[in-house]
């Protein structure tokens, strides 16, 4: 993945420099603090107004899930028969650009279409009917889903990800890489068994909670009825309702994003070596002790991120119209990393999707690298020049500040709804403009770093 | 003086021929321009509902 993702994206030409870029994005944070507090003075997306739009009959979703089964399907078997290059095997590209990075991406666009194509919730839902079908409705009951389990395996599940993805370069090989697939498709079926089809696929799927969290922020939403609504971007957000595990879900994934951007500039390329020194005295070989050494590295971001999260939320008064504690509050408030964790992934996947997507075609046509040209596009390569790196820029540093902004919305929003009064409400929210600045520096600093390393 | 006021309309021109250069520079205020619409739209949403709920309760009364 560090090959496919990185060796892509040529020196910016900044037209100003990006500590100037930091301060801009800070100062326009700042003024959007103070518009909230002068401008938004009571809960406005508590409510949601939604517009129906129409209701998807039950043959389109046995239809999107049999393709999602078909996509999976053939996305393993050109892992485990094709040829083991990963620039010409379909299964790496597939997972690390068409599913990771494409699916947030139109989830962001177009609400939670992965549910419809999910395709291990499509094995389940219909192994559960042929099963109520044989054993006339006097089949077992799957035991009710833990909450203390909440969001915890989908934490898990995304950080094991994106430890394949960043540190483990077996996991990017496409034979083992199907393999992983399967044992995943594997722990979510026996999910399924033991808790049911949709309570494991809503709370335990890492990849079908994580996604589902950017669809959140789209103007496309689908109630349980399976009708499409039309809604206020970044709104339904509120409706995220957390639980165990799901603060760490969101900072896994913002921490490791970042991780991937400051795995390509100097500040962890500086003490790497020294992490890979020491791994390799204690017996590791050069290979593993970098592994171990990029492992550290990934979770001292994701602690990073933990840490000012911690920091926001204990700088916030306790003694709301709620009583919140600080837990509470955290819960309370952890709707608002889902923009942030959504604007660290566009600004930091923005160009690998550009690039990177366009390859998608290419191996589409010849999945194992075989040589065959299933849809004639076997022969093409990527453009590199339908992007500047100077409009990538400009395109990250959008996102992040937009991320940013829409995340202090819904912060002020929250605020107002927890403690009352919109002077209480602002106050509160003072080390929450902090930690937005922090988040949004860092995350141009990353970008930056990263363009010019 | 005649050149000098030449320079300043040569110095005007090229501030808007090349506002293509310097206008994508403000593209992280677009956020702050979308929430401030936002909130005018709120604030307007909202004086409008007032009025409506005032006339209707005149009209209760």
């Amino acid at each position: 993945m560090l090959v496919i993702a990185h060796g892509i994206v040529g020196r910016a030409d900044l037209p100003i420099p990006s500590e100037l870029f930091g301060a801009a994005a800070a100062v326009v944070l700042v003024l959007s603090f103070l518009a909230l507090a002068s401008g938004w003075t009571r809960p406005r997306l508590e409510h949601l107004r939604e517009r129906a739009l129409l209701r998807l009959p039950l043959a389109v979703e046995v239809l999107c899930g049999a393709i999602g089964v078909a996509v999976f399907a053939v996305v393993v078997y050109a892992g485990l028969a094709g040829t083991s290059s990963q620039q010409d095997n379909l299964a790496p590209t597939a997972v690390y650009v068409g599913f990771w990075v494409a699916v947030p991406f139109l989830s962001l666009l177009i609400g939670d279409w992965f549910r419809l194509f999910n395709p291990w919730r499509a094995i389940g839902r219909a192994t559960g009917w042929v099963a109520g079908r044989l054993s006339r409705g006097e089949g077992t009951e799957a035991f009710p889903y833990p909450e203390r389990l909440g969001h915890w395996p989908a934490a898990a599940g995304i950080l094991a990800f994106v430890i394949c993805e960043l540190c483990w370069a077996t996991g990017r090989e496409p034979q083992p890489l199907a393999i992983l697939m399967l044992i995943y498709a594997f722990l979510m079926l026996a999910g399924q068994g033991i808790y049911g089809v949709e309570p494991w696929s809503r709370r335990g799927d890492a990849f079908g909670v994580w996604f589902g969290l950017f669809a959140l922020l789209s103007p496309v939403g689908r109630r349980a009825d399976g009708t499409l609504v039309l809604r206020p971007p970044v709104a339904a957000a509120t409706r995220l309702a957390p639980g165990a595990g799901s603060v760490a879900l969101l900072v896994i994934g913002i921490g490791s994003t970042g991780f991937d951007g400051a795995g390509e500039g100097p500040l962890f390329n500086g003490v790497r070596p020294d992490l890979q020194d020491f791994f390799t005295s204690l017996g590791a070989t050069l290979a593993v002790g970098l592994e171990l050494a990029y492992v550290v590295g990934l979770l001292v971001a994701i602690g990073m991120v933990g840490l000012l999260w911690r920091l926001g939320t204990e700088g916030m008064p306790r003694a709301g119209a709620h009583g919140l504690d600080r837990r509470g509050l955290s819960l309370a408030f952890a709707h608002t990393l889902i923009p942030i964790a959504a604007a660290y992934v566009v600004a930091h996947y923005f160009s690998l999707l550009a690039y990177n997507g366009q390859d998608l075609w290419r191996l589409a046509s010849d999945p194992l690298g075989d040589g065959s040209d299933l849809f004639g596009g076997a022969g093409g390569s990527i453009d590199y020049s339908i992007l500047t790196a100077t409009a990538i820029w400009y395109a990250q540093t959008l996102a992040l500040v937009g991320g940013h902004v829409a995340a202090l919305v819904l912060a002020h929003d929250r605020a107002l709804v927890v403690y009352g009064s919109p002077q209480a409400a602002t106050r509160s929210q003072i080390v929450m403009l902090v930690l937005m600045v922090c988040f949004t520096c860092l995350g141009l600093w990353l970008l930056s770093a990263a363009l010019n390393g | 003086m005649a050149a000098v006021g030449r320079a300043e309309r040569i110095g005007r021109v090229l501030f808007f021929a090349h506002a293509g250069h310097w206008l994508v520079q403000l593209i992280y205020l677009v956020p702050l321009m979308v929430l401030v619409g936002v909130i005018l739209v709120g604030r307007h949403r909202d004086k409008r509902e007032a009025a409506h709920e005032q006339v209707r309760a005149e009209r209760d009364e």
